[in-house]
């Protein structure tokens, strides 16, 4: 599974990322997303409505980022 | 009424407009916090516009990597028009093919960045006018930009590819300044304005005559377009337009008036009521607007851009105004 790190960034640039990283892998690919912004809770779990890709599972690890964020995690499988 | 776009937040950074076209927004809008957009296709990119310093500039490139491939190596860059907050980014590019109107390259010549460092390390000793000037552009980093000028320049109308996109070109100046381009991609239903179109601010008419300014609202307005990126301010839709033309009437009617009764332009500015236009940023940049309709009229000498300053200044200072929350826009 690869991972992207987009802790730090603030929204929408997790969800950007992901969709640049989603146009290279093949469909049934797994992906990883890390992210600080509160907002990609929100906005990654739309995008992938949106787009048809399943959002396996979403997880959030209390203070686990640099500086003391909660990190959320989110595992993605790109659609066919 | 807001006249921001309501799919699309007032806030910092990089907005995803849709099939490969999106802008980066600089709140509040105010001198020198400019918009811009990227435009991809393909593996090909275009940059409409860069900042007006390096750092600025190349932040907002790393978010255009970062959601476009095909933004890894810019291939074009359009400059709109030619202040220094639409294109000295230019320099972060160094590959990239630079498209503007002739009469842009001509003023970028005309008013390198250097000049602005001039102003900034003379304006200690300007008084009012200095202070002013400072508040304005004292936040950017002009020693870092190497001034990179348009390569292939245009003189009307013009269509170019980004991958199989096309994107019109579209000359409306003199306006706001000579050269002033639309950007316009059908594909997308979206029209970069560069600075025809300040939002929630006062558009500033360096240049007119205000009838091309109006005829330019005219021409966007009969786009099929649904998302319109402001030089300044949040992206917004053909009301925002709208208003933007009826500031350009009402102001040459209310200047008109004071002209012909014989007044200075700079008591005409004193002297209009700016009405539904009052909480709109950067008022006092009436004093140029006022000036420059003034020279329309028949007014034998447009002054200098120091004198413009101090009236701006004087303006500011008598009419102190809130700092305007993007929110409100």
């Amino acid at each position: 599974m690869t991972e992207i790190d987009a802790t730090g960034l603030t929204c929408p640039m997790p969800v950007l990322r992901l969709q640049k990283h989603l146009r290279d892998v093949a469909a049934g690919s797994h992906i990883r997303l890390l992210a600080t912004d509160p907002m990609a809770a929100i906005d990654v779990p739309h995008f992938c409505q949106e787009q048809g890709h399943t959002l396996i599972a979403q997880t959030t690890k209390t203070a686990a980022a640099p500086g003391g964020a909660d990190l959320l995690i989110f595992e993605i499988e790109k659609s066919g | 009424m807001s006249l921001a776009h309501p799919k699309f937040a007032y806030q910092k950074g990089l907005h995803q407009i849709g099939n490969g076209a999106y802008a980066w927004l600089q709140p509040d809008g105010g001198w020198g916090w400019s918009n811009a957009g990227l435009v991809v296709d393909g593996d090909q990119s275009l940059l409409v516009d860069t900042l007006f310093d390096v750092p600025l500039t190349q932040d907002m490139l790393a978010a255009y990597r970062d959601a476009e491939k095909a933004a890894e190596q810019v291939n074009t860059i359009v400059n709109t028009h030619h202040n220094g907050d639409h294109c000295n980014g230019n320099c972060c590019c160094p590959d990239a093919k630079i498209i503007a109107h002739k009469l842009t390259a001509e003023h970028m010549a005309a008013e390198p960045p250097e000049l602005m460092v001039g102003f900034l390390d003379a304006a200690p000793e300007l008084g009012d006018m200095g202070a002013y000037f400072t508040s304005c552009f004292g936040p950017f980093d002009f020693k870092s930009v190497k001034q990179r000028m348009p390569d292939t320049l245009i003189e009307e109308e013009t269509t170019i590819k980004v991958g199989d996109k096309d994107v019109h070109l579209i000359p409306v100046g003199p306006a706001h300044t000579p050269g002033d381009t639309l950007v316009h991609v059908p594909s997308d239903r979206t029209v970069y304005t560069g600075d025809i179109l300040f939002i929630g601010g006062h558009p500033i008419i360096w240049e007119g005559p205000v009838q091309n300014w109006i005829n330019a609202c005219d021409r966007i307005l009969a786009m099929d377009v649904e998302t319109i990126v402001p030089g300044h301010g949040p992206i917004t839709t053909k009301a925002g337009v709208e208003e933007v033309r009826h500031y350009m009437v009402t102001m040459r009617q209310e200047a008109r008036a004071r002209y012909e009764a014989g007044m200075s332009y700079k008591d005409a500015a004193f002297d209009i009521a700016l009405g539904v236009f009052d909480d709109w940023g950067d008022r006092e940049r009436i004093v140029v607007n006022c000036a420059t309709l003034f020279h329309e009229f028949g007014a034998d000498e447009k002054p200098d851009v120091a004198e413009l300053f101090t009236g701006m200044a004087e303006y500011a200072k008598s009419r102190p105004q809130d700092k305007i929350d993007p929110q409100d826009i």
